[in-house]
Parts: C-alpha cells; sequence; structure tokens
C-alpha cells in the first residue's frame, strides 16, 4: 500500500493534471461591479425612533428569549479542524513537515477597545461588535457608506480567523444592511479583501497575521429589506466581530 | 503591461493549480477571477502588497472557502483518470477532496508543491505547529480511506 504522502502527491498531481489555462488578464480586469447601494430616499425622524425602539425592544426580548432558551449568542467558529488536536500516530512521515508539534490552539482573542465610524445611538455602540451578547452595532442610518470599524488589542496578538456575526433573529438581519465586501486592514496594511455570503451568524475568514490594531473596511453591503410588511431600516447591523488566534509568547 | 497585469502573470498559474486543488479545476478560474476582481474593483493595485504571492494564495484560500459554504450541498467533483495505469485510485481522490479546505491547501502545497511546513505557514498566515496539526488530520483521514 502506497504511504498517504505519495497518495496525496498522486491525487493533488491527477487535479493538476485537469486544470484549464488561468484566464487571460483581459477576463480579469473587467470594469468592477458597482457598489449595490440603492438610491437614498428620505425617512421620517420618526419611522427611525420607532425602528431604534423596535430594534431595543427585540433586542431585550431576543435576550430573554435566548436565555430561556440557553442559546449562548455569537457562537465561536473556529473550525473543528483547529479545535481538536488528536494523538499523534506512529505513521511513517515523509516529510520533515509531517512531525505533529503540540500547538497552542487557537483561542478567543478580545479587543481593548472597539470604535466605529458612526453608530446609531447608545444602544447601538461599537462596543457590542466585541461584547458576546445579541446586541449589535448599527451605523448612524447611513446604509453602510463609509462604514468603518476598528480593534484595538492591548499587545500585538497572531490572528488565527476573524469572525463575522451577522444578526441572527430573520427580521432583524433582513431589515438591517448587512456587510457584502470588505477589506481588513492589520496595523494600516492591506491583509485581505473578502466576501460575506449574504446569509445570518457567522462568517469566519483566515487573517494569519500579527496585528495591534486592526481595521474593517466596509466596500459593498446587502441591501436592507422589507420583512412581513414592516419597512427596511436605514442602518447597517454586525451582530459581531469575534478574533480567534494567539498571544505571542514574551 | 501593467504592474498589475505582470504580478497576475507570474502567479496566475499557481494561483489556478491551488484553486483547483481547493474547488476543482471546473471553478478554480471562477475563484482566481473573482479573487484578483475583488481587490481591483477595491481600488486596489496588485502592486500595492509587500508581498502579493501570499496575499493572492490567501485570497484564493479564504475565497474557496465562501466557494464551498455557497456550494456546500455540491461537493467539487473530478472524474476519475481514464488512463487504466493511472496510479490514483478514485476513492483516495474522493477522500483527498473531501478534506476541509485549509487541510487540503496545506496538503497540497506540502505534498504536491513540496513545501515545508514553516514555508507554508509563512506563505498562509500560519503558525507551523498549525500546519503540521492540519496535515495530521489530513493523513489520518486518508489512511482510513488506504486501510479500508
Amino acid at each position: 500500500m502506497a504511504d498517504t504522502g505519495t497518495s496525496f502527491r498522486r491525487a493533488y498531481q491527477a487535479v493538476v493534471d485537469r486544470t484549464p489555462p488561468a484566464p487571460g488578464w483581459e477576463a480579469i480586469d473587467a470594469p468592477p461591479a458597482p457598489v449595490r447601494r440603492p438610491a437614498r430616499r428620505p425617512v421620517p425622524r420618526w419611522v427611525l425612533a420607532a425602528a431604534a425602539a423596535g430594534l431595543l425592544l427585540a433586542v431585550l426580548g431576543g435576550g430573554a428569549l435566548l436565555g430561556l432558551d440557553g442559546d449562548p449568542g455569537p457562537a465561536s467558529t473556529t473550525p473543528a479542524a483547529a479545535v481538536e488536536a488528536p494523538p499523534a500516530t506512529g505513521t511513517p512521515t515523509p516529510t520533515a513537515a509531517d512531525a505533529v508539534a503540540a500547538d497552542p490552539q487557537p483561542v478567543p482573542l478580545a479587543p481593548r477597545t472597539a470604535r466605529a465610524s458612526s453608530e446609531l445611538s447608545e444602544d447601538f455602540k461599537a462596543r457590542y461588535l466585541i461584547d458576546g451578547t445579541p446586541r449589535a452595532w448599527n451605523d448612524d442610518s447611513l446604509r453602510g457608506e463609509g462604514a468603518v470599524l476598528t480593534f484595538w488589542f492591548a499587545e500585538p496578538v497572531d490572528l488565527d480567523y476573524i469572525v463575522i456575526h451577522n444578526l441572527t433573529e430573520p427580521e432583524r438581519f433582513a431589515r438591517n444592511y448587512r456587510i457584502a465586501e470588505f477589506e481588513l486592514l492589520a496595523d494600516g496594511e492591506p491583509i485581505l479583501v473578502a466576501t460575506v455570503p449574504d446569509a445570518p451568524g457567522p462568517h469566519p475568514y483566515d487573517v494569519g497575521r500579527r496585528a495591534t490594531e486592526v481595521t474593517l473596511g466596509v466596500l459593498e453591503v446587502y441591501p436592507a429589506e422589507a420583512f412581513d410588511g414592516s419597512p427596511p431600516f436605514e442602518e447597517l447591523a454586525v451582530a459581531e466581530v469575534e478574533f480567534q488566534g494567539s498571544a505571542p509568547a514574551p | 503591461m501593467t504592474t498589475d497585469e505582470q504580478v497576475y502573470t507570474k502567479y496566475k498559474d499557481e494561483l489556478m493549480r491551488f484553486a483547483a486543488a481547493l474547488v476543482g479545476p471546473d471553478d478554480a478560474a471562477d475563484v482566481v477571477s473573482t479573487v484578483v476582481t475583488r481587490i481591483l474593483a477595491a481600488g486596489r493595485s496588485l502592486g500595492d502588497f509587500r508581498e502579493p504571492r501570499a496575499y493572492l494564495m490567501r485570497a484564493v484560500l479564504n475565497q474557496a472557502r465562501s466557494h464551498h459554504r455557497a456550494r456546500r450541498a455540491v461537493p467539487a467533483v473530478i472524474d476519475p483518470p481514464l488512463d487504466p495505469h493511472a496510479e490514483v485510485r478514485p476513492d483516495v481522490l474522493a477522500a483527498v477532496l473531501e478534506l476541509p479546505v485549509r487541510q487540503r491547501a496545506v496538503t497540497f502545497l506540502v505534498y504536491w508543491g513540496g513545501m515545508t511546513a514553516p514555508e507554508v505557514g509563512e506563505l498562509l498566515g500560519a503558525e507551523p505547529g498549525t500546519v503540521r496539526r492540519y496535515l495530521h488530520l489530513a493523513r489520518q483521514k486518508l489512511e482510513e480511506v488506504l486501510d479500508g
């Protein structure tokens, strides 16, 4: 029987053998898609106030319900593969890289501070992005326009993943704007541009960078929608931004 | 030729192979195109990055994960080799394709790309120990197939 390394190589060779040529530059250099932001229309202040009050009630009510149901809130989404450290086996190792070493598990990293380019009110502050509760951040009725979230850690951390948590409650999810695409900067250097699926709950992204300051710039949003006859809100909403990784050894 | 085009031309084949290993040959071009187009649409130039290869490889890995999330019900399919003398077992190929994306990425770079764990870690922004752990998990799964 072939060893696992040889089997991997053969399997990947089969994949590579069937890989078509890369797209030409002409195919890549297409005009960028327009930002999906509908035209702004005026909204009476009383609607915003009612919406904010409704959201607050939903948060409080939802929190109570979640408490009754035992829902832990935004879940840790470290991939299972990264969570479990299995025991080493005696399998022969085809390369030195195969030696299984003890490795610290990625752990939740708590930023010291979170700041947003705007906030709807005291009930939707940026700090709710990192508080581990169902409370959410909302921008100040800007539909995500120019939204930037910045997080500071007390000391440099090795970030493995960032997890963007969309709202989970269907009505709140639908009636708010959601992040569709974002750029991530670590200590001011761009490290990631990624798409967020338009779905409730957590969405993890590999980061793999040491940083003290992490900036998330919103590039594109999904539009808010009416839900069961209730009108859409004007706010971009994010329930939580979770960081996983480790603090560097001193 | 622009800087963007130069950078793309330099890395496109490697990106395609990497993407094919992650999502299958049929969708690899979509993944690579999406990654590069998105970077350009964000107003970035491929020449902006200090380490464009590492940035692009990580971007492909992230896009592959999004791809899998979007098409969870439709796993990548690669026909087994037509050559009857080929040494690739369809069950092994299927097992490789069922690995989680990160494990697939790491095993591809180590076993096909000939990189070491620290090199893979540097490329994908992971600790060498994490790379080794993914290798170990992937090997365990493949051994189950081979031993079965």
